[in-house]
Parts: structure tokens; sequence; C-alpha cells
């Protein structure tokens, strides 16, 4: 009976972020994707030309980038799309919203959210650069590193910095 | 062990079990795609009012026939939507979950409940993919072949969950399994260190006394 009580407890706090995790997630996909929305303030719209810009920025030293049209980069002989998926932009609403459903004070929460939004636009251009020279000089291998090593390496590079943050915010 | 070793051995158990799984996953996903589509497949017609004509597995896709009578405006017609399910689509980040797991067995271990949840949790989101793919297009051709009892709440609500599920479920998965089970094994290795410390302090307390 005595050791029933604390792990009630300890559960009803992992679901109470599991909770508050996809509601907010929940939250963020309305102010994404509904068209009302969309119509005053188009986030993913100004978030994917920025991510475009910086990454027309970081190839255009290879010397293998023509221009930028939209959401598309292109390239000599290919053009890359960048959409709602490829643009950072979910990879940065998980974490945050991790941060922000995981009980701590808003000071770290706002400090973690600042911190991770830069290290992964950095991530993500250099990404989004490393496909783009891929699809040109390795173009065999585009759809793996595509797939299985870009998508992935978002995605551990968000767990990796959420995992930082939290040890940090423990500690204080 | 001390921890800059622990993490050393996570980003390698993690390296490793993610080129292994990933080559064992493009192997077993045809099949799991199949086993999971005559589920989400079936489910999906029985709520709309369909029936599953056919299923089949061919160079790794899954096409699918749903067919039924519908109500039009013109009379009594049938509907037939085929369509073809693509395991990747839904399990493409299976190989990256299981490394990213595999990557925190050097700080914890957990119990078999947890396991089991975050396995039934993934098949069910993919359960739900399908289920929400098929539902979505026979709502989208009864609706273009003028059939009666077309909702708008329902598309809503439909076209709301597969824009999660698609955008903001399938490609975190790892992520979510992650976090969770890191959350868990927090949880546990906070009780049981407070367990030790407490059974300790009692200890000491009570060889006090006796002095």
């Amino acid at each position: 009976m005595a050791r029933e009580a604390p792990e009630k407890k300890r559960d009803v706090l992992v679901w109470k972020f599991v909770l508050t995790y996809i509601l907010l997630m929940g939250l963020f996909v309305i102010l994404i994707g509904y068209e009302p929305v969309k119509n005053v303030l188009d986030i993913n719209g100004i978030y994917t030309r920025m991510i475009v810009f910086f990454s027309y920025l970081a190839l255009k030293p290879f010397g293998i980038v023509q221009g930028i049209d939209g959401s598309v980069i292109m390239l000599k002989g290919l053009a890359l799309d960048v959409r709602f998926g490829c643009n950072g932009l979910e990879a940065f609403l998980i974490y945050s919203v991790a941060i922000l459903a995981f009980p701590t004070r808003w000071l770290f929460k706002a400090l973690g959210v600042v911190i991770g939004f830069i290290v992964l636009q950095i991530v993500n251009i250099l990404r989004i650069a490393g496909l783009g020279l891929t699809g040109i000089y390795l173009p065999q291998y585009f759809h793996y590193a595509h797939i299985y090593v870009a998508q992935g390496m978002m995605i551990a590079v968000a767990f990796v910095l959420f995992l930082v943050w939290v040890s940090y915010a423990s500690k204080k | 062990m001390r921890l800059r070793n622990r993490i050393i051995l996570a980003v390698l158990t993690f390296l490793v079990v993610y080129i292994f799984s990933l080559v064992l996953w493009i192997q077993v996903k045809p099949y799991y795609g199949y086993g999971l589509t005559q589920v989400g497949a079936r489910l999906a017609a029985w709520s709309t009012g369909v029936k599953v004509r056919s299923m089949g597995l061919e160079e790794g896709m899954i096409p699918v026939c749903l067919a039924g009578p519908v109500l039009t405006a013109k009379g009594l017609g049938e509907l037939i939507v085929e369509l073809k399910i693509d395991a990747s689509h839904f399990s493409y980040n299976v190989p990256l979950t299981i490394a990213l797991v595999a990557g925190l067995l050097p700080f914890f271990r957990w119990r078999k409940r947890y396991l089991a949840e975050i396995i039934a949790l993934l098949v069910f989101v993919h359960i739900l993919f399908i289920y929400l793919f098929c539902t979505l297009q026979v709502f989208y051709n009864l609706w273009q072949s003028d059939t009666r009892g077309h909702s708008d709440f329902v598309q809503l609500f439909l076209e709301f969950m597969w824009a999660f599920t698609q955008n903001l479920v399938i490609p975190f998965e790892p992520f979510l399994v992650a976090t969770y089970l890191w959350l868990r094994g927090r949880e546990d290795t906070r009780s049981d260190t407070k367990q030790r410390f407490g059974n300790r302090k009692k200890k000491g307390k009570k060889s006090k006394k006796r002095r």
C-alpha cells in the first residue's frame, strides 16, 4: 500500500506531462494549419521562406545554387522543395512543447526555447545544405539520406537538446 | 559507470542499433504494414458502411479496394475506392525509435509494463494512420459522388485528426516514445534513490537510538 501511493503519484505526473504535450501540440496544429489563422498570419510560410533563404546562403559558396523561388531552392539539375516537414518547424514545435509541458520555472523554459530554436535552425540549415550536396554529387543516395538520415537527425538532435535542457533545469 | 562513459556507450549503441534495425526493418516493413492494414482498413470500412473487397501485397505496397452501395441524388449506386498504402509512410521512423530507446539503455532499465505501453501506443498510432487515410478517402469519394448525408463537422474532425497524426505524431514518434521512457526511467530512478536514502536515514536513526 505504502509503495502504491508514490507510484500512482508518478503515474499522474507522467500522464500530466503527456496530456499537456498533446493539448499544446493540438493548439499549435490549429495555429499553423487552420485556414482563418493562416489568412491572418502564415507562420509556416514565413518560417519556410526564412529557412530557404539561409539554406541558399549556406549552399552559395559551393557554386551549385541558381536561385530561390518561394519554398524551392533551385540547384544545378535539382530543385529542393522545402515543405512543412522539411523546414524544421515541427522539430522546433515538438521540442518547445516538451519544454513548455515540463514542470519548471518559466525563465528556464524561455531560455530553453530560445537556445533550442537557434541550435535547431543551424542543424536544419546544415541538413538542407547537406541534402542539396548529396542530390548533386551522390544522387543515388539522396532518397536514403532524405528519408532515413536527414529526418532522423532532426529528431535525435531535438531529443538530445531536450535532455540537456532538462538536466540543466533540474540542477538549477 | 562514469557519466562520460555512459554517454559514449549510449551514442555507440544508438548508431549500431540504428544501422542494424534499419536493415532489418526494410525487410519486415511490408508484412507489418499488411498486417496493420488488415485491421485499419477493415475498421475504416466498418465505420463508413462499405466493405473491403480486396487487399494484397505488391512490391512493398498494399493495394486496398473498398466498395459498397451508396444512395446518391440520382438513386442507388456503388462506390468503389481503390487505394495504395505504403507502409513506409507511417512506419519509416520505427528503426530510429528502436535506436533511441536502445541508446537510453545505459542510463535506465524499464519495467516490462512501460515497454508494452509504448509498443501498444506505436501500433495504435500506425493503425490510426491507416484508418484515417482510408476513412478520409471514402469520405471524399462519397462527397464527390453527391451522396446524401455529408457532415461538415465530421469532415473537420477527420481532417484535423489526419493533419495531427500525419504531421505531428508519425514524424515525431521516436521523440515521443524516447521522452516518455526517459521520464518513466527518471521517475523510477528518483523514487529508488529516495527509498534507499530514506532507508539509510531510518537505519541511522535506529542505530543512534541503540547507542
